[in-house]
């Protein structure tokens, strides 16, 4: 064997072993689960959760939907136990290994729209073995869990988390506070629709006197800056739009102090000349916009009015038997760029639409709480992915540096300058090394295995039995004869115990 | 002078690449490690720690001790233990709040405090139950009766959260209630304030 061979073998010997090490590696506990074979997957997938690594936390949120899907609430609880230690520590594995290597090197705790399922899942899990109190505190956790966006101006919205926050201090006997958590509930009811309502209402406005760019920055503004108007008076439009105007004005003054870079995607295709004009038409588009919203109907507040009601019932008369129904897939990661430094989280598919819920044959109600979608995208960006853009400029300035010293080499070569020939082209090497070893890939690592939308069904009917048909399955529901019982319906197959509630 | 590789290189090349390759295939090892309950663990948040449940605990046993209530209560006080309640957004574990609250208790007693016993604090667990939703009258109450005091305790906390740090204060409140007369007898409040913040790969 010549050397050339001996070479190319010690070269081939990794691949190799790579090759037979790797590929007969098992499908993932997803993929088999997804297969129809739940009980090999749980198995999988607990081994997976009980090891400890950077993916801890991850693994244990999908052993959690699974088993909830199982109908194992015990084994659902344990993994989630663990999954919001890691997520609510501040200690991270990786985080260094990330700031130079992929952003997927650091240990996973989650998006936030993640966090706040978890949170969710546990709290439900809690509840319904009436632990009110850690239960609230999850509850609590996960509309923490949904504030703190980059411009630190979002109001937590999340719907299903103020809702059981209102039932657990119900349960727990303090009123005063059920209440004010499901006042929170019903003002996001009302933000959404408002919201809404007055998006479409100032897309046409144009003020004569400003620039066609003046108008479209001052109008990206006025849109950023509305979620936080709404939140003061939801359920105003009027004096909402006035506390827009105010809200917008001050996030245009923040973002022109920052670098182009680093402001709210909404506002990053303008420049800073372009967004200084914007304060000139954003009070005459304010006017014109107040204008248009006293043309809409008082009825289009009608829909959060019907599922207001249903809201507060269940404080004020609760139903015997209260289904969380979820629907859908939920939001999916991506990455974008020329390194996929950019992570964009889009919805998995087309909007699901309500599920089709009928007991004994007659169809029942389902209010929608919340789209994990929409908690998923309306949040801003995320101060990381302004570090992972500046490495993607990092990584192709240092190859560009490390191509031009190589160059500087040459010359310095063809001069008969030896020693500041072999200088340049060592520092040009470390140059491209470094830019080899910079990865500024977003992470995309994800827990795809939650619901698009949580829907909520009350239940009002006679003690005993009943055939309850969620989607295309089928329930035995036992309405009790006293109390309220509170039943969380997965979307993953199997979907639950098929005997409700599950003893 | 050039170096002829020998067979034995090959004998040198596979391992060295199986060392290289195979760890990354194959499963971690889990190591347990002891660490002192009092110090600071490698996973924190801004939560009710270990330490935390034990400095309160500790405190309030000995202030309790030396409050009036207690020291000049005549003969042996008989406390009921009730599980702490928890207002807070942090997950806690009631039993062990609740044992290392009596075992601190008992350590201080000096024969001046009678523990009940877990079912008596059940059994009155439920009959407060019944009584807060309405399904008996104070009258009717008969677990009750079997205590001088009852010691509650509850967890509040208050929180912000920003995109890069979390703030949470917490207050840890326990009462002595005469369990005749429905008199706060003592009560103290511990508090604690804790910030923390995420590393930028977390913002």
């Amino acid at each position: 064997m010549t050397n050339t061979s001996r070479i190319f073998l010690f070269l081939l010997a990794p691949l190799v072993l790579t090759a037979t090490g790797c590929v007969h590696a098992p499908p993932p506990p997803m993929a088999i689960y997804a297969s129809g074979d739940h009980e090999t997957a749980l198995a999988a997938q607990s081994q997976l959760a009980a090891v400890p690594g950077i993916d801890q936390a991850l693994e244990n949120c999908r052993l959690a939907s699974m088993a909830i899907a199982m109908g194992n609430d015990r084994l659902a609880e344990t993994a989630l136990r663990r999954a919001v230690g890691i997520m609510q520590s501040f200690q991270a594995e990786g985080e260094w290994r990330a700031m130079m290597g992929a952003e997927s090197s650091k240990e996973w705790k989650g998006e936030p729209y993640e966090k706040l399922m978890a949170f969710l899942y546990l709290g439900i899990l809690l509840y319904e073995k009436g632990d009110y109190g850690n239960a609230l505190a999850m509850f609590k956790s996960a509309v923490l869990a949904d504030t703190g966006t980059v411009e630190e101006r979002y109001r937590s919205d999340f719907i299903p988390a103020f809702l059981m926050q209102a039932m657990a201090y119900s349960a727990v006997h303090e009123p005063p506070n059920a209440q004010q958590a499901m006042t929170r509930a019903v003002d996001s009811l009302y933000s959404r629709a408002v919201v809404d309502m007055l998006s479409t209402a100032i897309l046409d406005i144009v003020v004569p006197g400003g620039s066609p760019t003046a108008n479209r920055a001052a109008k990206a503004a006025l849109l950023s800056g509305l979620p936080a108007g709404v939140s003061v008076h939801p359920r105003e439009p009027i004096l909402a739009i006035e506390a827009t105007l105010s809200q917008a004005t001050d996030i245009l003054h923040l973002q022109l102090d920052r670098p182009r870079r680093d402001r709210l995607p909404s506002l990053r295709g303008f420049t800073t000349s372009q967004l200084e004009s914007a304060f000139d038409v954003m009070e005459p588009i304010s006017v014109q916009w107040i204008a248009r919203a006293r043309e809409i109907p008082t009825k289009a507040l009608d829909i959060p009015q019907h599922d207001v009601l249903a809201l507060q019932a269940l404080l004020d008369d609760p139903p015997p038997v209260i289904l969380l129904v979820e629907q859908g897939r939920g939001p999916h990661k991506i990455s974008e760029g020329r390194y996929d430094e950019i992570l964009r989280i889009v919805p998995s598919g087309p909007d699901p639409g309500p599920p089709r819920v009928s007991l004994d044959a007659t169809p029942l109600d389902a209010i929608q709480l919340d789209s994990i979608t929409y908690q998923a995208t309306t949040r801003g960006g995320r101060k990381v992915d302004a570090f992972l853009k500046g490495k993607a400029v990092f990584k192709d300035s240092t190859m560009i540096t490390g191509f031009t010293l190589l160059q500087l080499g040459d010359i310095a070569d063809m001069a008969d300058a030896d020693g500041a020939a072999t200088a340049l082209r060592v520092a040009g090497l470390a140059s491209m090394l470094v830019s080899a070893a910079t990865n500024p890939a977003a992470d995309t690592r994800e827990w795809a295995l939650i619901p698009e939308g949580i829907w909520l069904v009350p239940v009002r009917s006679p003690p005993g039995k009943h055939h309850l048909q969620i989607n295309d399955r089928t329930y035995t529901l036992d309405v009790p004869t006293r109390g309220s019982s509170l039943c969380l319906i997965p979307r993953l197959a199997p979907g639950g115990a098929s005997s409700i509630p599950s003893h | 002078m050039s170096v002829q590789p020998t067979h034995h290189s090959y004998l040198v090349t596979l391992p060295l690449a199986a060392a290289l390759l195979l760890p990354s295939c194959a499963a971690r090892t889990v190591q347990t490690t002891y660490v002192d309950p009092d110090a600071y663990g490698a996973v924190e948040g801004t939560g009710i720690e270990a330490r935390d449940v034990r400095t309160v605990a500790s405190q309030m046993a000995s202030e309790l001790m030396a409050s009036p209530a207690v020291s000049g209560f005549a003969g042996t006080a008989r406390i009921a233990v009730l599980p702490v309640e928890n207002r807070s957004r942090f997950l806690i574990d009631q039993e062990i709040f609740t044992t290392l609250i009596t075992d601190m208790l008992i350590q201080n007693a000096a024969g001046r405090l009678a523990i009940l016993n877990r079912d008596i604090v059940d059994q009155i667990m439920k009959e407060r139950e019944m009584k807060r939703s309405g399904q008996v009258d104070a009258g009717q109450l008969q677990a009750l009766a079997g205590a001088d005091f009852f010691l509650e305790g509850e967890v509040r906390s208050l929180s912000a959260s920003s995109a890069a740090a979390q703030s949470d204060y917490v207050v840890i409140r326990f009462q002595l209630t005469n369990a005749e007369t429905g008199i706060v007898v003592w009560s103290n409040s511990y508090q604690m304030k804790k910030e923390g913040s995420w590393g930028v790969m977390y913002q």
